[in-house]
Parts: structure tokens; C-alpha cells; sequence
């Protein structure tokens, strides 16, 4: 019965678990990690542009090629997740007024955002159980009281964590999607019931 | 008096609870609709087994086939009905109380 759940979990999150399509979006934060790191600009501001648009087109093309490898299964249109990106986005906002208003010593945003993201790792069963590494990652780096590290250091930091969770969202998802989607086999599903 | 929970079982859906078709019915419930490749995908079964599978759950009402063509491929693309769904999430409801009440179970001789 577990495996019925995460089949429900894993139909109704397909397109979130599309993870490779957020791979592209890493690029721009290393590359601006680097940067920081060489302590002077070394790409090209042509260069930079190009690396920007291609991370926002390729996620388009990297949807076609799951559609064209494993199909479609739109979700519902209630479960979209744009309420819940709206919501966080919204609640991010407050806690960086927050933030601004009484100066703590801790980052509340980026605590807020550690623990959605802990939330998600501990859906369906710990299905999507990198999403925890990521949240641990976060909130260690909120926790560093400001003017614990140079401006620079903690930029960098800032970009790397960034990009880092990304990428291991990316290939966590994938590597979801694929199990769940290329190990199906009737034995496994008649010992699921 | 209840019956004991293995009795129950006999009575359950066969339509609805053999593995392939639970499998399907769980996953469309899940989503506005899926299409052939997709569903294939997740259950593992091949085409023929889960055109087969897929006719009965039609024939029952409990889910929708709408063929068509995308440019010149053809697109299979299969949609749970209202009652299908209203099956689904009885049958997954009565399949929790039996856990519970298997687990509650205790033998007497």
C-alpha cells in the first residue's frame, strides 16, 4: 500500500519532480560564486546574459524531453503549486521585513525557507528525503550570526548554497522520478497491495 | 456481530482491486488526466496487458479512453470518471478500515 501512495504522490507531483529542469538555474549562481571566489568579474557581460536566458529557456526543453520519455500527467489545476509558491513568497517577504525591523542576529527568512524545505523532505514517506540535506544546509548557514565571516565570504557562501541546493534538488528529483517511473514492474506493484 | 477482516476481503471490488487496475486508478486519480506512455511508465505492464486492463476499467464506467493524433503520432489519453474516482477513494477508505481492523484482529480458537 506504501507503494500505492508514492504512486499517487509521484502522479500528482510530476511536474515538480521534473527535477533535471531545475539544473539550468544552478548555473548562474556558481558561475557568480566563482566570481565572488576570483575576487574579480571574469565573464563577459555578453557571456553572463546568454548564461541567464539559456537557464530560463532550457527548462522548457527539458520538459519536453520528460513528456517525450515517460508522458504526461497533468495535475490538478488546486495543485499546482503556484497558491504555495505565492504564500512562501509572501511569508519570505514578512520575515525579511522582520528581519530588517528588529535586526536579530539569526537570518529569520532563510529559516523560514529550512524549514519548507524540511517539510517537503518529510512528505510521502521521505520519498523526497534530499530536500532534508538541503534544509540542514540552510538553516546552518541562517545561524551564522552576521559579521561571524567577511561580506564577501558569506556572498559567496550566500550564491554557492544556492546553487548547490539547486543542483541537488535537481538530481534528487530526477533520480525520484526515475525509480518511481522505470521500476514499475508488476511483481513490485503485486507485492505493493 | 463483524465479520472478521479476511471475510471482508472477499467481498472487496474486483474490478477495482487487482493490482494492475489500483495501481491505475490510484495514479489517475491523482491527476487531471494521463496518457498511455505515461501510465505504462509507472505500472511496469506491457502495452497489450495495460490496453486490457484499461478496456475493463472503460467498460465499467470507471474511466474515460479519448484516442487522438498529435501532428502524426497517436496520442492515447485517459481520463477517471466522477464515479470512478468516487470508487477509488471508497475502496482505498474500506482497504485502510481492514488494515486497522486485521491489525486489531486477534485469533481465537
Amino acid at each position: 500500500m506504501d507503494d500505492l501512495h508514492r504512486m499517487h504522490y509521484v502522479t500528482g507531483h510530476y511536474a515538480h519532480l521534473q527535477g533535471l529542469r531545475l539544473l539550468p538555474l544552478s548555473v548562474p549562481f556558481v558561475l557568480a560564486a566563482a566570481e565572488r571566489m576570483a575576487e574579480r568579474p571574469f565573464v563577459p557581460a555578453g557571456v553572463w546574459a546568454l548564461v541567464v536566458v539559456a537557464s530560463l529557456a532550457a527548462p522548457f526543453r527539458i520538459g519536453q524531453y520528460y513528456a517525450s520519455r515517460f508522458g504526461q500527467a497533468p495535475a490538478p489545476r488546486w495543485r499546482s503549486g503556484t497558491l504555495t509558491l505565492v504564500a512562501s513568497c509572501a511569508a519570505f517577504l514578512w520575515f525579511e521585513w522582520l528581519r530588517e525591523t528588529l535586526s536579530p542576529s539569526v537570518s529569520w527568512p532563510l529559516l523560514f525557507v529550512a524549514i519548507v524545505l524540511a517539510r517537503l523532505g518529510l512528505v510521502a514517506g521521505r520519498l523526497r528525503v534530499h530536500y532534508l540535506w538541503i534544509a540542514v544546509a540552510v538553516a546552518a548557514f541562517a545561524l551564522l550570526p552576521h559579521g561571524s565571516m567577511p561580506e564577501d565570504i558569506r556572498a559567496m557562501a550566500g550564491y554557492l548554497l544556492i546553487g548547490g541546493g539547486l543542483a541537488v534538488a535537481a538530481i534528487g528529483d530526477d533520480r525520484v522520478l526515475r525509480r518511481a517511473l522505470t521500476t514499475g514492474r508488476q511483481d513490485s506493484m503485486r507485492a505493493a497491495v | 456481530m463483524t465479520r472478521p477482516p479476511f471475510e471482508e476481503m472477499s467481498s472487496l471490488d474486483r474490478l477495482v482491486h487487482e493490482p494492475s487496475r489500483l495501481a491505475i486508478l490510484t495514479a489517475l486519480s491523482a491527476c487531471r488526466s494521463a496518457d498511455f506512455l505515461y501510465l505504462q511508465s509507472l505500472t511496469g505492464l506491457t502495452k497489450g496487458n495495460l490496453s486490457g486492463h484499461l478496456g475493463k476499467l472503460e467498460a465499467g464506467g470507471l474511466v474515460t479512453i479519448n484516442k487522438s493524433f498529435k501532428g502524426k503520432v497517436p496520442n492515447t489519453n485517459i481520463v477517471i470518471t466522477p464515479e470512478g474516482r468516487d470508487t477509488i477513494r471508497r475502496h482505498w477508505k474500506r482497504l485502510e478500515q481492514l488494515r486497522r481492523a486485521a491489525g486489531r484482529w486477534v485469533f481465537t480458537t
